[in-house]
């Protein structure tokens, strides 16, 4: 790369977690762009995260402790009639939500889990090479490698709610009141990065450059 | 910090779009000269 080549930039306008693409000199990135506060990184219906959990060996007595946690209502399936809150069920059931931590924050899958909840997704290709935090005038980014780095790093961090590594997980919405508005939300998964811009100047003071 | 302007998260996206596309490299900010280098070495 010169000084004096030329960038080409524009937006993805399809929902993959590239969303904006940098062509020089032909090599095109994938960049994911993100802004405010407790990102989400990915949404996906329960179903098809159940599938990617089994293609990547989490036995079927933690997802369906997972299931339970996700619909909060008895069930595997959401057809339980008492829903409760996610607060009241940690009461009710931290030793359940302790275990699929433990099974979840296991060195052998957190490349799976990065992957498909931060760099790839289930509907792309390619991996996104970076993710910038912030507007144009001041922002900091952390490149692709820097991800699965941080995310090893923070793999025996104690956490009490559903999570894996630095990303949690739950229910787009409890929807405790059953309003027929908010339904489809319980059968979303929906994964957060809560501290994003924090563990990226972690990365950016601590680890870049001084591997 | 002006990281959260006001702007969606689709306006960004324009945003950055726009200050990036038909630049030079030499003329961009200088956080983004530090990410190209990553990317492209």
């Amino acid at each position: 790369m010169d000084f004096n080549d030329y960038i080409e930039c524009w937006v993805n306008k399809s929902k993959r977690k590239a969303d904006i693409y940098i062509k020089i000199n032909g090599y095109v990135r994938g960049i994911s762009i993100k802004k405010g506060i407790k990102n989400s990184v990915h949404v996906e219906s329960v179903n098809t995260l159940i599938t990617f959990f089994r293609e990547i060996g989490i036995e079927e007595e933690i997802i369906r402790k997972f299931l339970y946690y996700q619909y909060a209502d008895g069930t595997i399936n959401g057809i339980g009639k008492k829903r409760i809150s996610s607060s009241a069920y940690r009461e009710a059931h931290q030793n359940e939500i302790d275990e699929i931590n433990k099974v979840f924050n296991d060195e052998k899958y957190i490349n799976s889990f990065v992957n498909h909840f931060v760099l790839q997704g289930n509907k792309s290709l390619y991996e996104v090479d970076a993710i910038i935090y912030g507007v144009v005038e001041d922002f900091v980014w952390i490149a692709k490698e820097e991800v699965y780095f941080i995310m090893q790093k923070h793999l025996k961090d104690e956490v009490a709610s559903l999570h894996i590594s630095l990303l949690t997980l739950q229910p787009m919405a409890r929807n405790l009141n059953f309003n027929p508005k908010y339904e489809f939300g319980r059968n979303q998964v929906q994964v957060k990065w809560y501290a994003l811009p924090d563990n990226i100047i972690e990365v950016m003071a601590f680890y870049r450059n001084r591997k | 910090m002006v990281f959260n302007k006001d702007i969606t998260g689709y306006e960004n996206e324009e945003e950055f779009a726009f200050y990036l596309n038909g630049k030079q490299v030499g003329r961009v900010y200088p956080n983004f000269l530090d990410l190209l280098y990553k990317l492209y070495g």
